[in-house]
């Protein structure tokens, strides 16, 4: 069963349709990247899965519960981030997550050290004792991943969780979210930062004007979109044997060669790569390197997508 | 032109956000209805006599005024005093800075939109005023002083406002700041006067000292002003055109003065906000240290809080702990300022000290006090989790949607502790002087309590549904006019019986059950305290306002927790 489940979903703000039938599966472990353009829907699809908003139809589930009909047992295993948030005046870090996690319900007992716990895995359990409306935006960002992690949720759900974060900061919460993935919660992330993503997500979907465009594993999305990819060959030996093969393989054109490298346009899927690659071996071809580039998620983005408001 | 004037084009943006809304709309359509509603009611029968619709036709004009008097005191300051503070809040301010407009273009369009609304219904609503010149008995100069007063004193409370949000980082500060100066405007230097007057009759005649006291306060204080002007039926001798012009002139150095502070906090570089450092303290001995400088540290801010105990509701220990008692000393200032206020209050109803009457009446200035200051607590319990953007993270947790509300409602209870005690303290004069009825005094307290439960109920229903805390506020009043004055006077008008009508306000039902006489007279002297009257009265009130804190759960439930 998946643990984030999305049928049709739809949702009309006046005759503004912001969400259009959209489809979603998300299975337990993965690092799902939510890309699409400003105005898109990503904010108005997570902020329904997170019970904050009532989709016009369609239904979404958390782990086999209804975020319109159970809202509360969704929030007890989902932990939202919310792309804009503020934070108490007067309330110091550990206060402030204490709040939360009585506000989760936490027994008291637990909550000391479960605070400590995921202070130290945001790395600020030198700032327990400072006043959280002191904080730069970057330590109110990492102040309310704490907050979202205080009662332990299986699911994550987070709206632009690196904006605003400079590059150290954000490298440290790319490693976070992987060490998150680790210990097997289901992570639901937007960003605008697709190099980001792309590296820390296993799977994406791209979303415009309210429609799922595409949605997957990266390479499989990355495969699909792009049918030309470019194949890059470097042989040690053999290099007239290869080019003899390549010019007679089906789905390679353009081909180029300088000394002992070639460069070609591939229309080959996974399958028929690994059969070329092992045609080559079998001419007795020596390769130092064979790479199809898949190229970037902003090519898939930009080759997805329409642009436009 | 804008080329000339960028501040045209803020001028432009401010009335079109203001006024092309449906709040200003519906606003206009609810005060021209409630006006229309009022004449109607008031309309003399066919068979009345020319006295009688002379009579009635001044009485009319009268309410007018003195309503569109209290609704500028009231809404002016709380709309204004967002005027620069929401740009704050937005993280606009910078970008308005950045512009060509000068600091006194940006005052001038902030002016201008605070006072435009208010303007605009005043003119909306001068067809219905006008109705009142077909019944003969209407002064026009009289009226045309009265709306000279009226304009004064909206752009002297509009003044305060934005001054009060030029000063302050948010708006919850900016309201208070802004009612606070609105305060002054209205009886500060009119305390003074009456201070000066008790003191100088030590060294000149008394017949001078009066008489100047009372050219005074006709002039230092537009409630004064007013009062005196539309209440020459009732008693008081009229306004000279000289007192009129010296209490605009009054208004007009205050509007004057609050303008050019505000000008000055533009112009002046934001300074960086203060950055709390302040780690706790764990050290018994420097805590105890420390306590001795009372009475600033009663709570001291540095002891280390405990952290939430099981089975208790999350969201009142947060309000109590971190909100209200974080701000021990605000509280005690707030308690010495409503001393002040009361005991003032107190000592003016203790000059006729030995009468049935006394007591009753000094009851119900304390009523009155409290119920208009609580809105202003209260206003801002859901709407401030709006402004900080904290509403999405609360909504999330599995905190019930009725300890949210109640926890919120208890903490606003709290929050009116000070007031309720320095009413409570401020009586000990009143008992010092030999005005010892204690069922007046028990059942003036209860009153009281009851009086502040429906009033924090009712502005917790408008606090949940707005989004901005100026808006609450202006719904919390509107809601508490129609409740403790509106049903009232309409039920009065329609003709039911006093009994009936008067059970229809908590503050009437006290008036009713205690006989007393609201205008001079002594109509229910020696009468005693109806009881059971009081009792079905009060319980009444009291289950309308569980009721109204039911629905609120309700309401929250079904509208607030998940968006539409």
């Amino acid at each position: 069963m998946a643990m984030i489940e999305a049928i049709k979903l739809t949702k009309h703000y006046g005759k503004f349709v912001a969400l259009k039938d959209l489809d979603l599966e998300i299975e337990q472990g993965d690092i799902f990247g939510f890309i699409g353009p400003n105005g898109a829907g990503k904010t108005t699809t997570i902020r329904i899965l997170a019970t904050l908003l009532e989709a016009t139809s369609g239904h979404a589930t958390i782990d086999g519960h209804d975020v319109a009909k159970e809202p509360y047992e969704v929030k007890k295993i989902l932990g939202f981030m919310p792309d804009e948030f503020g934070v108490y005046d007067g309330m110091r870090l550990r206060e402030y997550l204490d709040f939360f996690g009585a506000a989760y319900k936490i027994p008291q007992r637990k909550r000391a050290s479960i605070i400590d716990d995921v202070l130290q895995l945001t790395d600020l359990s030198s700032k327990a004792d400072d006043f959280v409306s002191a904080f730069s935006r970057g330590m109110k960002q990492r102040c309310c991943l704490a907050k979202t992690l205080i009662h332990d949720p299986k699911v994550l759900l987070l709206d632009e969780p690196a904006s605003g974060l400079d590059p150290r900061a954000r490298i440290e919460m790319k490693e976070l979210l992987k060490t998150l993935c680790s210990m097997g919660k289901t992570i639901l992330i937007s960003s605008h930062i697709l190099s980001e993503l792309g590296d820390m997500c296993n799977k994406i979907g791209i979303i415009e004007h309210g429609e799922l465009l595409a949605a997957g594993g990266v390479g499989e999305i990355m495969e699909r979109v792009r049918e030309v990819q470019e194949l890059r060959i470097e042989v040690f030996e053999g290099a007239d044997l290869a080019e003899s093969v390549l010019k007679d393989a089906p789905g390679i054109s353009d081909l180029e060669r300088a000394g002992d490298v070639f460069q070609m346009q591939s229309r080959l899927g996974r399958a028929e790569l690994a059969g070329l690659h092992g045609r080559l071996l079998d001419r007795g071809v020596k390769l130092l390197f064979f790479e199809q580039d898949k190229g970037t998620l902003e090519d898939v983005f930009l080759s997805v997508t329409k642009g436009g408001i | 032109m804008r080329v000339y004037f960028p501040a045209l084009s803020l001028v432009k943006r401010e009335l079109l956000s203001t006024l092309r809304g449906v709040r200003a709309f519906l606003l206009l359509v609810l005060f021209v209805c409630a006006g229309v509603l009022y004449a109607w009611l008031n309309w003399p029968e066919s068979d009345g006599s020319f006295w009688m619709a002379s009579m009635l036709s001044r009485f009319m004009m009268q309410t007018f005024i003195i309503l569109l008097f209290g609704a500028c005191t009231l809404f002016v300051p709380a709309f204004s005093a967002s005027a620069i503070v929401v740009e704050r809040e937005r993280a606009t301010y910078d970008l308005l800075r950045m512009t060509l407009i000068r600091p006194s273009g940006i005052l001038f369009a902030k002016m201008l939109n605070a006072v435009g609304l208010f303007l605009l219904i005043l003119v909306g609503l001068a067809p219905v005023l006008s109705v009142a010149f077909f019944l003969i008995g209407v002064d026009p100069v009289q009226m045309g002083q009265a709306l000279a007063i009226i304009v004064a004193t909206t752009i002297a409370c509009a003044a305060a406002g934005v001054l009060s949000s030029a000063m302050f980082n948010r708006t919850l500060f900016a309201m208070g700041a802004s009612y606070v100066l609105v305060i002054m405007l209205m009886i500060g230097p009119l305390i003074l006067v009456y201070l000066a007057s008790a003191i100088a009759p030590f060294f000149v005649s008394v017949r001078a000292v009066f008489g100047s006291v009372e050219y005074l306060a006709t002039v230092v204080s537009p409630v004064v002003t007013m009062i005196t002007l539309v209440g020459t039926s009732i008693g008081t001798k009229g306004l000279s055109g000289t007192q009129i012009l010296l209490s605009l002139c009054y208004q007009a150095v205050f509007a004057l003065s609050c303008l050019g502070v505000a000008l000055y906090f533009i112009r002046r570089p934001q300074r960086p906000m203060k950055v709390e450092d302040s780690k706790p303290i764990d050290n018994r001995s420097i805590l105890a240290q420390r306590k001795l400088t009372w009475p600033f540290y009663i709570i001291d801010p540095l002891r280390r809080k405990k952290p939430i105990e099981d089975g208790r509701n999350a969201m009142l220990v947060r309000e109590m702990r971190w909100g209200l008692l974080n701000r021990g000393t605000t509280l005690i200032r707030v308690f010495y300022c409503s001393f002040v206020v009361y005991f003032f209050s107190g000592a003016v109803a203790s000059i006729d000290a030995r009468s049935f009457d006394t007591m009753g009446r000094w009851m119900l200035i304390q009523i009155v006090l409290t119920i208009i200051i609580a809105p202003a607590l209260m206003a801002n319990v859901f709407t401030k989790e709006y402004e900080l953007r904290n509403v999405d993270m609360l909504r999330m947790t599995l905190l019930r949607p009725r300890e949210m509300i109640l926890g919120k409602l208890f903490a606003g209870y709290m929050s009116v502790v000070p007031l309720v005690a320095a009413a409570v303290l401020s009586c000990l004069p009143l008992i010092a002087l030999g005005a010892r009825n204690w069922t007046m005094l028990g059942v003036g307290y209860a009153t009281l309590l009851i009086c502040v439960s429906v009033s924090l109920s009712l502005t917790l229903t408008a606090s949940i549904f707005t989004r901005r805390t100026a808006a609450a506020l202006v719904l919390g009043y509107s809601l508490s006019v129609v409740v403790f004055i509106g049903l009232w006077y309409v039920a009065a008008a329609l003709g039911a019986s006093d009994d009936f009508a008067y059970m229809l306000s908590p503050v009437g039902s006290y008036v009713r059950s205690a006989n007393l006489s609201l205008f001079g007279g002594y109509a229910g002297r020696g009468q005693g305290v109806r009881l059971e009257y009081w009792f079905y009265a009060m319980g009444m009130w009291a289950s309308v306002a569980a009721t109204l804190i039911a629905a609120s759960i309700i309401l929250f439930t079904r509208f607030r927790m998940t968006d539409r």
